[in-house]
């Protein structure tokens, strides 16, 4: 029963993930359409369960946004799962630090990699000739405005979240150190 | 190092597979399943933005609200100066709306369609609409609004919903006419902001700025007089074949909820 509950609230999660980032993006005029709602999200997520679970839920939000484009299918898949498995490996081995600034670089990082993955994923469609066009200015202005909000509110999130949050809270793990 | 390789190795092999059961149409009930539980909040997302970005009658200043009334005293006193031409004007409007009143008078069949989501992917300029192939839609069919005026086409196509690609999506291209002496033909392409851009205008063929932009007809499933917009401004390069024109569309796009998607056109 307590697994199934389990399941189910995580599916509520993942269909809530993906319709937060649908909605917000139709919500917001521009620029502030642009920030990456799942990813901010997960980053923050990754911190507060520090478990590999994450790409999972990065694996079917990104099948649910995957509904909605136009590009073919298996792109945004591809680019959100596997940047966010590469995000979780740089947490566990680079970004051990749980602060805000910490978590604002790795979500830079993620947002890197996850269009860098984007772009090599229509290149290869290009080259054999599944797609014709690259839209390298639209890409190259998506990232910027990705960058410039997603990480502000990575960083933002984080820093609200750690304030009500124990496992986040750094300050009370040093205390805690020195309880009697 | 080694788990880590086979981690990667696993994820991707689930990518693979889950990539091949789309195409091969097996992921068909999830996918319908994950629709069914976001499209309803998508459409009301969708209605809710559009009511709230309509801002098009506010100002924020006493001064903008200042000028744009000198704006409207200017042109009213330009208009009453004009009359006669206005009424020339006024006469072509009426031919050329009755010329493109072809929803009615010519024999192409529409579907209505309703606006439930916008693009999701950043890059992209779409609409999501609540009709699929099972209501006849079919890819690269026009999508208009009004009594003739082209919001785009049909890029993607699924059993119960569909994609529309806008004519100022960077992927967008119609072949499009110029209302002129030359009936200038060019093609009408998007990824330029707000305007779309007609481009591969002969030189030597003269167009104004207000010259209406109407499809031309030259390909498949996109019938000729459909309205596209009027040229703000052209640009021509000296020893250059072609020249090209900023055109301003006629239809809002992010302010669409209703229109027709028109099938079976010859």
């Amino acid at each position: 029963m307590r697994s199934i509950l389990r399941f189910l609230l995580i599916l509520l999660a993942i269909v809530f993930l993906s319709a937060f980032h649908i909605g917000l993006a139709f919500l917001l005029p521009f620029p502030w359409s642009k920030i990456n709602i799942i990813l901010t999200v997960l980053i923050v997520l990754m911190f507060w369960w520090d478990s590999g679970f994450i790409i999972w839920l990065s694996f079917f939000s990104h099948l649910i946004i995957e509904l909605y484009t136009t590009a073919p299918f298996g792109i945004l898949l591809t680019s959100g799962t596997l940047s966010i498995l590469l995000s979780f490996w740089l947490y566990k081995y680079l970004f051990t630090n749980r602060s805000w600034y910490a978590a604002g670089a790795l979500g830079l990082l993620t947002i890197f990699i996850y269009r860098a993955i984007y772009i090599m994923a229509i290149l290869s469609l290009k080259f054999f000739g599944l797609t014709q066009i690259l839209p390298w200015q639209n890409i190259m202005q998506t990232l910027s405005w990705e960058l410039l909000f997603s990480v502000p509110a990575i960083a933002l999130l984080f820093f609200i979240v750690s304030r009500f949050s124990r496992r986040l809270n750094t300050s009370l793990d040093h205390s805690a150190l020195f309880k009697v | 190092m080694r788990k880590k390789f086979f981690t990667l190795l696993a994820i991707s092999i689930v990518l693979a597979i889950t990539i091949l059961t789309h195409y091969l149409g097996w992921l068909k009930p999830v996918e319908s399943f994950f629709r069914y539980i976001v499209n309803p909040g998508s459409k009301a997302m969708y209605a809710l933005s559009v009511k709230i970005n309509n801002t098009e009658e506010e100002f924020t200043t006493s001064e903008d609200l200042l000028e744009a009334y000198k704006k409207i005293k200017d042109e009213w006193l330009k208009n009453k100066i004009n009359e006669v031409e206005l009424e020339t004007l006024r006469q072509d409007n009426e031919n050329l709306r009755q010329e493109l009143n072809f929803i009615k008078t010519k024999n192409y069949d529409s579907i209505g369609i309703e606006v439930i989501g916008k693009n999701i992917d950043p890059t992209e300029s779409t609409l999501i609409i609540n009709r699929g192939s099972k209501d006849g839609v079919r890819e690269g069919s026009p999508v208009v609004v009004g009594n003739g005026i082209l919001v785009g086409k049909i890029a993607k196509v699924e059993e119960k919903i569909s994609v529309v690609r806008l004519l100022d999506d960077n992927q967008s291209k119609v072949a499009a006419t110029v209302i002129n002496y030359e009936k200038s033909v060019g093609l009408i392409e998007g990824g330029y902001g707000i305007s779309v851009q007609m481009n591969f205008i002969p030189q030597s063929e003269s167009i104004g700025v207000g010259d209406i932009v109407v499809t031309s007809g030259l390909e498949e499933k996109m019938p000729r007089g459909l309205l596209v917009g009027a040229v703000q401004a052209v640009e021509k390069e000296a020893h250059q074949p072609f020249q090209k024109a900023v055109i301003k569309p006629f239809a809002k796009f992010d302010k669409v909820t209703i229109a027709s998607v028109l099938i079976n056109v010859e």
